[in-house]
């Protein structure tokens, strides 16, 4: 043995010395903690800007905006966290309202009008279908979901056009509309069911074994099967899961805008999946859960309406949104490189 | 030990060594490559042989020791460095890109250009014919690889490998898919590269190859180097030699890490029959019994993972009958196989063992996550409290039953990947490879784990390349070479010399087993 004077060894002792202040930093989870500081430094940020910000009704506000990005959002959670992606959630929303509005007011191809609940269901089920749909070819005609979904938000999109005529639809009965527009004391509906939506989805994922098996294949899918998990039949289910929690939203929509849209799901297909992946959850699965989501659903919301108050405009929205995901990002990745 | 001078060497190494993740692989490892020689070297699985010409051709960087090449001290960083330094390999695994044709893959990262930079065709083709015919293949250089056979393949490689001119050659086990006449082939290029003075570093399985081939031969055994001798043709103890010197014969250190062995074989359990898949295993018998190890033998790609695979359901079967307890099953996938009470811990435990971004407890409860529901929710409390009992079971050590598992040390992730079974209620367990690349202490533990389940009435399905631990828990032991089994070993005759004899030589009387 001899001693060393290789400047790779001299460095590796040098490193000891500082490694206490690096240790400290490593021990931060920066993919739990970052999105939720960024929240919080984003509303001490705009309550200081704006008098308007921190008022309750703006605050209901913001959470009505974010209802329906944020339950495509939570249905989408699901799909990331089986490490796989759903490209079809912003045109099997639309479709679903569409269907749903076409049913309760005999519009459309429509004959005749049915009740509102069967109108409903029939919303549900479309989304339903269409993820089932992709669920099936990713299972088990094994195409990558993100080819699957890409495939079938463009058949959606012809399905409805070709339903619709590319026309609007509007006479929605006013029950329908309750959804989307009603209020419950004081508070909109929609936030309401979007709290709802939330509540039991983190439980599923936390509580239940369909939650956990979730991130046992988006964690390692071979192992999963190895340990007799039926991977085929949980990603059909996760990708109908996710299709219906897009119906929902879509039915929320009817009363949003009033009316039918063929429009309604434009420029929706990536904010849901870029507020999971802010929140901190990872694009490669296995790492996530509800509550990132929320606070990623949240940050894209608060950001997008303090700088309307302080009215910047849209061009400085997406500015801001695109500049405040890649730092999230690449906070995320580092983290996990760390590990 | 050098004792003549290192002038006539055109590549030798100083004690060069290695280690995973603090596990020595290699250790003093003094090579020496003449000029004009074919240098075989021989060793079990395991024994550090591809780590070795691995390190030589820049693969693997952070090695001990040195390596000089025509007395020169080098260190290559990559493989272009070691072709640069005029080191040339050609791997076990096939490298080639399927979609390019013969002679881009022969020239890949090194097409000839034309004066305006853009790729010279006509010379690319020209020269691939060249070396092609000097190989005697009759492969047309415009054919698409994916197109070829894999003995076809394996000579594109060879003459890739060629196409770089190099004066030190490198084989990792190349005869492994070719056919005989396309192994004599490769043997007469050899002689035609030794003529030209090239050292040709040559690693088989196969005794014969050597003999045919060979100037010397080093034999590694558990990564070290135990003799390099000069082959002398006429000495009829040489495969006798070669084997013994393969296998060692010191047997001392046994007793301090396996648990003694126990009488404690009961009826049989398991029976599979007529096993076969095609290219992988043919015709396997086998029968297993209450509280019995037995250990498969043989090397890499004899089908001992392939058949554990069918048997567990993880891979289809082309045929084969599989009873337990006298009845017949129907196991398609690994599902199946858990619902019998059958347990696999698979060779690859990173890849198909554990999740590593789950906690210790989510991957313990894998396999039964319904013993751990309260009113049909999960309960961490009760989840912790049956990890806890496995943890002091087994003695994992971790930072807390939440510490994702791909931060354990291999021990220990292989103790989650056993827990993750002795909580089902599993009658046959496979091991496949259980103490690959853990340490002494973790695997004397999972021997007594081993011990403690076969105790309790377990069937134990063993599979191992060491022959070592393979010797000291079978009670049985069955030796597979090309997917067959080739001898069935018990009491007194598991020995390494039997295992090795079955194992190398291809003239084993088959024999029957069932």
């Amino acid at each position: 043995m001899q001693f060393s004077t290789d400047p790779k060894t001299l460095s590796n002792d040098l490193q000891v010395e500082e490694s206490s202040f690096r240790r400290a930093l490593k021990k931060i989870d920066y993919t739990t903690a970052g999105p939720i500081t960024g929240l919080v430094f984003i509303i001490i940020l705009f309550s200081i800007l704006s008098p308007h910000f921190l008022s309750v009704n703006n605050i209901v506000n913001i959470l009505r905006q974010v209802s329906i990005i944020g339950i495509m959002a939570i249905g989408v959670t699901y799909v990331i966290i089986m490490a796989e992606i759903d490209l079809s959630i912003a045109s099997i929303m639309p479709l679903s309202g569409i269907i749903a509005g076409a049913v309760a007011t005999g519009g459309y191809l429509m004959p005749f009008a049915l009740p509102v609940w069967v109108a409903i269901l029939c919303g549900l089920l479309t989304g339903a279908l269409f993820g089932f749909m992709s669920g099936f070819a990713t299972a088990k005609l094994k195409i990558p979901s993100f080819m699957a979904t890409l495939s079938m938000m463009f058949i959606i999109e012809g399905v409805m056009l070709w339903f619709s005529g590319a026309q609007p639809l509007y006479g929605i009965p006013d029950s329908m509309q309750w959804f989307g527009a009603g209020k419950v004391f004081g508070i909109p509906v929609i936030v309401v069911i979007f709290i709802l939506v939330f509540v039991a989805s983190d439980f599923v994922l936390r509580k239940t074994v369909f939650g956990r098996n979730i991130y046992a294949i988006g964690g390692n899918e071979e192992a999963a099967r190895m340990s007799g998990i039926n991977v085929d039949k949980y990603k059909i289910w996760v990708l109908t899961i996710c299709g219906i929690l897009c119906a929902f939203a879509g039915l929320l929509m009817l009363g949003r805008i009033g009316s039918a849209q063929v429009t309604a799901g434009v420029g929706l297909q990536l904010p849901p999946i870029a507020a999971v992946i802010l929140g901190g959850t990872s694009l490669f699965g296995g790492i996530g859960s509800m509550r990132r989501t929320l606070v990623g659903v949240l940050l894209m919301g608060v950001l997008v309406n303090g700088l309307n108050l302080l009215g910047v405009g849209a061009d400085g929205q997406k500015l801001a949104t695109g500049i405040v995901l890649i730092i999230a990002v690449a906070t995320n990745v580092m983290g996990t490189l760390k590990k | 030990m050098k004792q003549s001078s290192p002038n006539e060497y055109l590549l030798y190494t100083e004690n060069l060594g290695k280690q995973f993740n603090g596990i020595t692989v290699l250790e003093n490892i003094n090579l020496t490559i003449k000029k004009g020689e074919i240098h075989a070297i021989l060793g079990a699985n395991g024994a550090g042989k591809s780590t070795l010409i691995k390190i030589i051709d820049g693969i693997h960087t952070d090695y001990i020791g040195d390596i000089y090449v025509k007395n020169q001290k080098v260190k290559p960083a990559n493989t272009e460095e070691a072709r640069l330094l005029g080191i040339g390999m050609v791997h076990q695994e096939l490298s080639l890109v399927s979609e390019l044709n013969v002679a881009e893959n022969i020239y890949l990262g090194r097409l000839p250009r034309t004066t305006w930079g853009m790729v010279h065709y006509k010379k690319l083709h020209q020269d691939s014919a060249k070396i092609l015919q000097e190989l005697n293949m009759s492969v047309k250089t415009k054919e698409i690889v994916s197109n070829l056979s894999i003995a076809d393949r394996q000579m594109i490689e060879i003459a890739k490998m060629l196409s770089m001119n190099t004066d030190i050659i490198l084989l990792d086990e190349p005869t492994s898919a070719l056919t005989e006449n396309e192994v004599k082939r490769l043997f007469y290029t050899m002689e035609n590269l030794k003529k030209q003075g090239k050292g040709i570093i040559f690693i088989t399985h196969k005794l014969d190859e050597i003999y045919a081939t060979s100037d010397r031969v080093t034999i590694l055994r558990d990564g070290n180097q135990i003799n390099t001798i000069n082959l002398d043709k006429n000495d009829p103890d040489l495969e006798t030699k070669l084997i013994s010197l393969m296998t060692g014969t010191e047997q001392g250190e046994i007793g301090e890490i396996y648990p003694a062995k126990k009488n404690r074989i009961g009826p049989p359990i398991m029976e599979v029959s007529n096993f076969s898949s095609k290219g992988k295993f043919e015709n396997i018998h086998l029968q297993i019994r209450r509280g019995e190890i037995l250990g498969i033998s043989g090397l890499k790609g004899a089908g001992r993972t392939e058949l554990a695979r069918a048997i567990y359901g993880a891979d289809p079967k082309d045929t084969g009958i599989l009873e337990l307890n006298g009845e017949i099953v129907e196991i398609r996938q690994p599902i199946d196989a858990i619902h019998h009470g059958i347990g696999m811990v698979t060779e690859d435990r990173k890849k198909e063992g554990f999740v590593g971004l789950l906690g210790v407890k989510e991957n313990i409860s894998l396999t039964t996550i319904k013993d751990v529901l309260v009113n049909g929710f999960l309960s961490r409390k009760l989840e912790r409290e049956k990890t806890q009992t496995y943890v002091s079971k087994l003695n994992i050590r971790m930072a807390s039953e939440d510490a994702r598992v791909k931060n354990l040390s291999g021990g220990n992730q292989q103790k989650v990947v056993i827990a993750k079974w002795l909580c089902t209620d599993c009658k046959v367990l496979i091991l496949d490879e259980p103490t690959r690349g853990i340490d002494v202490k973790a695997k004397s533990e999972i021997y007594k784990i081993m011990s403690d389940l076969a105790e309790q009435g377990l069937a134990i399905l063993f599979i191992s390349s060491e022959l070592p631990e393979l010797i000291a828990m079978s009670d049985r032991v069955l030796v597979m070479s090309r997917g067959r089994i080739v001898s069935e070993l018990s009491g007194t005759q598991i020995t390494k010399e039997n295992i090795m004899k079955s194992t190398f030589q291809e003239s084993a009387v088959q024999k029957e087993v069932g």
